[in-house]
């Protein structure tokens, strides 16, 4: 009999009498809504409030009421709260900083010298997004110059990179879906 | 809405109840067989109310005030001009252990005889006449159909865009779902119709295959220039018209897709009386249409196996309704319908979702989404795994991984927003419309409505 086998044996006997909740760890499932995104008349969000107002501090002391109250309290105690976790990207407030005159100043460096004065120097000079730019000003003259550059980089790619390229393209279509 | 209680209407006319205790009945009312005298008499009442809808073929010089004994004769000659039937008669289907067969195992009523599951197999392609196809009863049942699967997706998650919605009612119901259920329930199909073949199969005139060489031996069928018209002629499937799903609910069929096989004002021919413009003459005097200029033709067009195996399920459908009511074709839809297992979130496909879901929380005034890193691996291997969730605040709305910060972030917006559109009310909550009509004893409930999808 092997040494596992034995364990098996012996744990069957002390059977607990309450549910093992170990979930694997895997991503949630699209159909149990969060509870943000329930309607206010969804009854589940009075619990899921209820649950997740225990104080976890006190959760080991105090009996939980239910199996749903104490797996909300163990998955509290387990992850850590959202504000410790690391953005992705800097967290930025919109700012709505630029007047009118900033605009008039941003279209006219743009009109005048557009290999200069390119989105990404604006963006940076005036401390708003490329988006924002883009918003106020273009320049469509050098827009074929730059997609002549472009396509004289590209012809000199080989086989290898080419391909590689455009399969990236072609996955970066599926990360809107579910596959 | 009320049940159709065709028993009290027409006892006379109904064949047996139970057609597996009575399936050798004596007398079968359907049947186009000429026999005895009452039978006669039966079919030429039958045949009265069949043609009722068609056009008489009367000549237009001969009309007179006729008695009713030359009414009769003159009805008994026009039977004995239209065309033999090209399937096999009703008097064949209680004879039938296909047929048998397939009401036993699929479960149909008792009240569902065996010559209406007969002439639910009938394709208008091998017989255009309403009365003996399954046309009349095809429609029905799409409606049907449309109408318990729609309630049912919509109730169930209220929130589903309309492309998506127009994706489910298409996988649960559309033709190819049909034409799969049609095979799963060993429903086969004839090569070619006629009036000596088995009742149990799905009589149709088969479409040549679109990459079968065509008369001139030159080129495939599907290359002819004569090539297949979709939609019905009306403004919204030229070609410059913007067909966008406001376009697509009002005008299209159940799915958003154009219509496909109706008639145009200039195919169809004129009404009776309607005059009529000669080329070649440039006289006042018009001559007045008759019908007998286009007498009921059976050079129908062919059909695909699928389209007559939609239209199959479709009649079926009706016909269980028309025999045996409300609850017995919801009973039938749920059976073979609402059973299939359909992966609603695999439907959806965003192009922007981070944009979709800052657009979202703005829309319902949430704190603005931020995506964080909830665990790594790898990071400096060429295969790493990083997993993002999206928090707005506190919560968490959605979670994804992927092999770049980039393609986890845009996961975790994804899943977030499928979260959103797939939400739904609790099930006893749930209460479709049509389980309250009749003498049902559910009580209604206002169901759920959302405010429609994100628009950005």
């Amino acid at each position: 009999m092997s040494p596992q086998r034995r364990n098996l044996q012996t744990n069957a006997k002390i059977t607990p009498n309450h549910i093992i909740f170990n979930p694997p760890s895997s991503a949630p499932n699209v159909y149990h809504t969060p509870s943000k995104f329930l309607p206010k008349s969804d009854p589940r969000r009075a619990l899921y409030t209820t649950a997740a107002a225990t104080p976890t501090a006190e959760a080991p002391k105090s009996k939980p009421k239910g199996i749903l109250a104490s797996i909300a309290n163990e998955r509290a105690a387990s992850t850590p709260p959202a504000s410790q976790l690391k953005p992705v990207r800097p967290i930025y407030e919109k700012k709505y900083h630029l007047t009118q005159e900033d605009i008039d100043e941003i279209r006219r460096l743009r009109k005048e010298d557009p290999r200069t004065w390119t989105r990404v120097r604006l963006a940076k000079k005036f401390d708003c997004s490329e988006f924002f730019v883009s918003l106020c000003a273009s320049a469509p003259e050098i827009a074929d110059e730059r997609e002549k550059e472009l396509e004289r980089i590209k012809s000199k790619w080989g086989r290898k990179k080419r391909e590689a390229r455009e399969l990236r393209q072609e996955r970066k279509k599926l990360w809107g879906r579910d596959v | 809405m009320k049940t159709l209680r065709l028993d009290r209407w027409a006892s006379q006319l109904q064949p047996p109840r139970n057609p597996r205790l009575y399936l050798l009945a004596q007398r079968c009312p359907f049947s186009t067989r000429e026999s005895t005298p009452r039978r006669h008499e039966l079919q030429r009442r039958q045949h009265q109310i069949q043609t009722r809808w068609q056009p008489k073929r009367r000549d237009g010089t001969s009309r007179r005030q006729a008695s009713s004994a030359a009414a009769v004769a003159e009805d008994e000659v026009e039977y004995e001009e239209s065309p033999k039937p090209n399937f096999p008669t009703h008097k064949h289907a209680t004879r039938s252990t296909k047929l048998s067969a397939l009401h036993a195992r699929l479960s149909l009523p008792t009240k569902l005889p065996l010559q209406t599951l007969a002439r639910c197999l009938i394709d208008p392609s091998v017989d255009p006449r309403p009365g003996y196809n399954n046309a009349p009863l095809a429609i029905l049942g799409q409606e049907l159909l449309g109408y318990y699967t729609s309630e049912h997706i919509i109730c169930h998650y209220p929130r589903l865009p309309m492309p998506v919605l127009f994706a489910a009612q298409y996988a649960y119901v559309g033709p190819p779902t049909l034409a799969a259920m049609r095979t799963e329930w060993g429903v086969e199909h004839v090569a070619a119709p006629g009036p000596e073949v088995d009742p149990g199969l799905l009589q149709l005139k088969r479409m040549e295959a679109g990459n079968a060489m065509a008369e001139d031996g030159t080129q495939f069928v599907k290359d002819l220039p004569a090539a297949r018209r979709l939609g019905s002629g009306r403004r919204n499937d030229q070609f410059n018209y913007r067909r966008g799903y406001s376009s697509r609910i009002v005008y299209d069929d159940q799915f958003g897709d154009l219509h496909t096989g109706l008639k145009t004002l200039d195919d169809l021919p004129p009404f009776t009386g309607a005059p009529q413009a000669e080329a070649s003459e440039g006289s006042e005097d018009l001559s007045t249409f008759t019908p007998q200029d286009h007498p009921v033709t059976m050079d129908t067009d062919p059909v695909t196996v699928e389209a007559a195996s939609a239209g199959f399920v479709r009649a079926l459908t009706g016909a269980v309704y028309l025999h045996a009511g409300t609850a017995a074709a919801k009973a039938f839809h749920r059976a073979h319908v609402l059973s299939r297992h359909l992966k609603l979130h695999e439907l959806f496909h965003f192009t922007h979702p981070t944009r979709d879901l800052s657009r979202l929380c703005a829309r319902e005034e949430f704190e603005p989404p931020v995506a964080r890193l909830i665990s790594e691996t790898g990071r400096l291997s060429g295969t790493p795994v990083f997993v993002v969730g999206v928090f707005s605040g506190d919560d968490k709305l959605g979670e994804g991984a992927g092999v770049s910060l980039n393609e986890a972030r845009v996961r975790a917006a994804a899943a977030a927003l499928r979260s959103w559109y797939l939400y739904s009310p609790r099930e006893e909550d749930i209460v479709v419309p049509s389980d309250v009509e009749g003498e049902s004893k559910k009580k209604w409930k206002p169901q759920m409505i959302d405010m429609g999808e994100i628009v950005t």
